[in-house]
């Protein structure tokens, strides 16, 4: 009863006019450019192009679009919800009183935990809608086209989406529990983001054989969730066409684009691109999955535990 | 209600509550002096259960302190307030109460009570944030006994309200024991601890200095005062300050407490001044005060 009492408690905090519109004016704005941008280059004229091809260069543009950006973006939003959720009621003492009833001590946490990913799944879900709609509109392509398209990567992308929001609120729970400070907890959190853009021009240094030499990819966070989207994809059953495969590759390393070779039957579509293959995608999920599951039980473990002063 | 056993909490090099056995009645209202870094709101978190012990321990109701059945016995009201700002004071009652498993009925009910019963009723619909600090203090206060709890724990309840706020608080605290609820109550501000409590506990670098009835704790280390009120109590204080008799004279919540080893002599000398000055004298009243044993036993401490 009280867990469910504290989700919404957390998700009526997590939606103040204030914080929505501070992170969703940035976001749709510049969801709105950059599907421009992707849109405006080359694909002017996509509807007059055959169905497949709409449906194929949509995908590419989408899978771009959403990884980069609407998945990742998010998690800014989930390093300030963390900030406010929790490590600004340990500030302001609202948790200290709340402590004083009988509740045990992991129910509002985890009741923060669940309220900010909630939000923060929501969230990223209106902006892959928005960002599917505006590649349609730019693109001008048909609307069987989107169905064909979007639609068809959307539930992958979501579940993606979830697994993302998860770890970034996880490892904001654990700052805010181990550092008690707002500001603390929302630059920590947001290093995931910054490391996921980071690595992601890292790979596009003239670096040469660095990368695996150095094992740049251990790090990589941009890496590993490209494993974890392929990964997620996967389970769900998508086929990423060698062209989708492409393009995914661009943002996040995880094809070997060396190894595409062009299948004849698809006219100049490569029908083959394998796994670049630093690390299988099943151990990026398994890292991921228990980074979460270790920040989230190392923030509840901590505070049934610390002083509450 | 309370009963502690050696307890203990440390800071890293800092002993904050150092080894108190501690006893509070049920049904009574017991005060929490001392001064500033003594440990009372350290020792009081503790039996919240917000704190972990360094060593001993303590029980509210013969339940570990700090277990779901010990604070399902009690309400808790800090001193520096923390109350979520951008709920109503309505909202906030009852998001209170659903947290200590009331159901919805029935915490409505309760917050209405509380809302009425604290001069809340107003303001009920209205953000917390725009409240003035009387009223977020008895919003606090209620929001202690929204799940009618056995024994309060309130810790410094009038920090920086203003007197007609103070005197709120304190007439509602005053009810409370015909309720049936223990108060364990800390204040600095003793004059009015003397109002309203039973037995007082006065706490030192941590350590119990004393923990008696107030009248005890008064015949111990005080001596005997007059609080005088007169047309002028500024000149009245000039002229008894003349009086070996008098000594500490003070003007204290519209009232001038005078303390004395005779009061008997004391009355007589000051009916003569009065009269003397052509000043009138409104009442008098023999105050004993916790101030005067509060700073005889600080004295002693730093001797």
């Amino acid at each position: 009863m009280s867990l469910r009492l504290f989700v919404s408690g957390a998700v009526r905090d997590s939606t103040r006019p204030k914080i929505l519109a501070a992170f969703l004016v940035p976001y749709f704005g510049v969801t709105g450019l950059l599907a421009t941008a992707l849109g405006n280059t080359g694909h002017e004229n996509l509807g007059s192009a055959p169905l497949f091809t709409q449906e194929q260069v949509l995908v590419e543009l989408y899978v771009q679009l959403s990884f980069v950006w609407l998945v990742t973006f998010p998690m800014v939003l989930v390093a300030v919800l963390a900030a406010t959720n929790i490590a600004s009621h340990l500030e302001s003492g609202t948790f200290r009183v709340l402590l004083s009833k009988p509740v045990s001590r992991w129910e509002p946490l985890v009741g923060a935990f669940l309220g900010i990913v909630i939000v923060g799944v929501l969230a990223t879900l209106s902006g892959l809608l928005v960002g599917g709609i505006a590649l349609y509109v730019t693109t001008g392509a048909s609307a069987l086209a989107l169905g064909g398209s979007v639609l068809t990567i959307l539930p992958g992308t979501l579940a993606y989406a979830l697994v993302v929001t998860i770890l970034a609120a996880a490892i904001g729970t654990l700052l805010a529990v181990v550092t008690g400070t707002r500001l603390q907890t929302a630059l920590g959190t947001a290093l995931v983001p910054v490391l996921f853009f980071g690595f992601l021009f890292v790979r596009f240094l003239p670096v040469g054989d660095l990368y695996a030499d150095l094992f740049l990819y251990v790090p990589d966070v941009n890496y590993h969730f490209g494993n974890v989207y392929a990964a997620i994809h996967g389970a769900l059953g998508t086929e990423f066409t060698p062209a989708t495969r492409e393009a995914v590759s661009t943002v996040s390393g995880v094809y070997d684009i060396g190894g595409v070779w062009t299948d004849p039957l698809l006219s100049g579509i490569g029908g083959s691109t394998p796994l670049a293959g630093y690390v299988p995608p099943f151990v990026s999920v398994i890292v991921v999955g228990l980074v979460a599951v270790a920040a989230l039980a190392g923030a509840v473990y901590r505070f049934g535990r610390m002083d509450v002063p | 209600m309370i009963e502690t056993t050696n307890l203990t909490k440390h800071f890293g090099e800092t002993v904050a509550v150092d080894g108190i056995d501690l006893t509070v009645e049920e049904g009574s209202v017991h005060g929490f002096v001392g001064p500033n870094g003594a440990g009372k709101t350290t020792a009081m978190q503790l039996l919240v259960g917000l704190l972990s012990p360094t060593d001993g321990e303590a029980t509210i109701g013969g339940e570990p302190a700090g277990s779901k059945a010990a604070k399902e016995l009690l309400g808790y009201s800090p001193q520096e307030l923390a109350l979520r700002e951008s709920m109503t004071g309505r909202g906030y009652l009852e998001y209170m109460g659903r947290a200590a498993g009331m159901d919805k009925s029935d915490v409505r009910e309760r917050a209405d009570e509380l809302l009425s019963w604290l001069d809340l009723k107003e303001a009920a619909g209205r953000r917390v944030g725009s409240y003035s600090g009387g009223m977020q203090r008895r919003l606090s206060l209620a929001q202690a006994m929204i799940h009618d709890p056995e024994l309060l724990i309130l810790d410094e309840p009038t920090t920086g309200l203003d007197p007609s706020g103070r005197q709120k608080i304190m007439d509602a605290l005053r009810e409370l024991p015909e309720q049936g609820m223990t108060v364990f109550v800390s204040s600095h501000v003793l004059a009015e601890l003397e109002q309203y409590v039973g037995t007082v506990t006065i706490l030192r670098d941590g350590e119990i200095v004393i923990t008696d009835t107030i009248d005890a704790v008064q015949q111990a280390y005080g001596g005997q005062a007059l609080a005088v009120e007169t047309d002028d109590d500024e000149r009245v204080g000039e002229l008894l300050a003349d009086i070996e008799v008098a000594r500490n004279i003070e003007i204290e919540d519209g009232r001038l407490l005078v303390m004395t080893d005779d009061a008997d002599q004391l009355r007589e000398r000051l009916q003569g001044l009065l009269v003397e000055h052509d000043i009138s004298l409104r009442s008098m009243s023999e105050a004993g005060t916790l101030q005067e044993a509060f700073a005889d036993i600080l004295e002693e401490g730093e001797q």
